[in-house]
């Protein structure tokens, strides 16, 4: 295991920890203050188990990733660039898989997030039918697109963003010959 | 004699550089959405009064923006060599290689961040390109026969679009930037020398 692999697990288990740590509390906190409403019981049933599935879902793959954070590492690094790892260069690219994965974390974090914000708009329409319901379902549509850019975007970079990562490898190369004019 | 500046050459030092020119430009954002977002109405009673209260509100915003974009993002060394003053400096033929690849995936990363977290400005932007002739003929008939201008509803939307560009620019690499920010840093670092 060299330098490269050790930083990356580590950053890769403080930012997992720390998020996983966030949905828990998010699992425990919003429940409650659905159950805390006091009228539509039924519908807030039925939005506490839709949200308590979607939350466990993104908790599991927060969980996958602390798990396997070896075998992420080891994708991070790359095979090629252990050989040497004494060069500079070979950084570049290590250091692009690591952000995506990170900001990849954040977005599976956000995502649980907005799936909160969601059902609580949804209980608070239920309840609340009379004030404008057009409104209402135009902020959900939004919330639902936004939660589906988020877990698309969040797939995309927890798989370590193959094709952007080396666009950005190749465009940081041709910026040191750039620079070096 | 000309007095020696100090620019950080060290590996931790650049990596400082970076950090705080990412939080400079979070600091920024929360900056400009505040001054969105408070509702100034509130303060004054009169529209004497609420005229001048915004005057002077949006005097001290861009006071406070440009020292964050100028004493943080621009030219942060002077926070560095409060941090980190003497570090061992790079090999001088990789200093520029270490400045341009840092500062880049820091931006880099500081784009994804603000993607992540400012998902909703994506999907507003979208709204709104999709929604401009609507919303420019609702703007023509509000000027010119109602009399009346939405200025907050024409700020909100400002500032969602130029979140979006921003966090595209960023999600790039900010080539613009790093080029200028590497060619004044080391063009300023050799005149010294």
């Amino acid at each position: 295991m060299n330098k490269m692999h050790t930083l990356a697990k580590t950053l890769i288990t403080i930012a997992a920890v720390y998020w996983l740590a966030l949905i828990a509390i998010q699992i425990v906190i919003y429940p409650l203050i659905m159950v805390s409403s006091k009228s539509g019981m039924s519908g807030s049933w039925v939005g506490i188990f839709a949200f308590m599935i979607v939350q466990i879902v993104i908790l599991l793959v927060v969980l996958q990733v602390l798990y396997r954070r070896n075998k992420i590492a080891d994708k991070i690094v790359g095979i090629e660039e252990t050989a040497s790892p004494q060069s500079q260069v070979e950084w570049i690219g290590f250091s692009y898989r690591l952000i995506s994965v990170i900001a990849g974390l954040y977005c599976f974090y956000r995502a649980a997030g907005i799936v909160s914000t969601l059902l609580i708009k949804i209980l608070i329409k239920t309840q609340m039918v009379r004030f404008g319901k057009m409104a209402a379902d135009d902020q959900m549509y939004s919330n639902g697109l936004i939660l589906v850019v988020l877990l698309a975007v969040g797939v995309y970079l927890l798989c370590g963003a193959p094709h952007f990562v080396l666009w950005q490898v190749k465009k940081t190369k041709e910026m040191f010959v750039d620079t070096s004019r | 004699m000309k007095r020696q500046e100090f620019k950080a050459f060290g590996q931790i030092q650049m990596i400082a550089n970076v950090c705080i020119a990412v939080i400079g430009i979070h600091i920024a954002l929360i900056a400009i959405n505040n001054y969105i977002l408070l509702p100034r109405t509130m303060f004054c009673r009169s529209e004497m009064m609420s005229r001048l209260f915004d005057m002077f509100y949006v005097a001290v915003s861009l006071g406070v923006l440009s020292a964050i974009v100028f004493f943080i993002i621009v030219n942060n060394n002077w926070l560095i060599k409060k941090i980190l003053p003497d570090e061992e400096p790079i090999p001088a033929e990789n200093q520029k290689k270490w400045f341009v690849s840092s500062l880049r995936i820091g931006l880099v990363l500081c784009g994804l961040m603000l993607l992540a977290g400012s998902a909703e400005s994506l999907v507003y932007t979208a709204k709104i390109i999709v929604g401009l002739p609507i919303w420019g003929r609702k703007l023509f008939a509000d000027i010119f026969y109602d009399g009346r201008f939405d200025w907050s509803q024409l700020l909100k939307n400002s500032f969602n679009v130029f979140k979006t560009a921003l966090i595209a620019y960023l999600i790039i690499g900010a080539p613009q930037f790093v080029r200028w920010q590497t060619k004044r840093t080391f063009t300023q670092g050799a005149e010294n020398e």
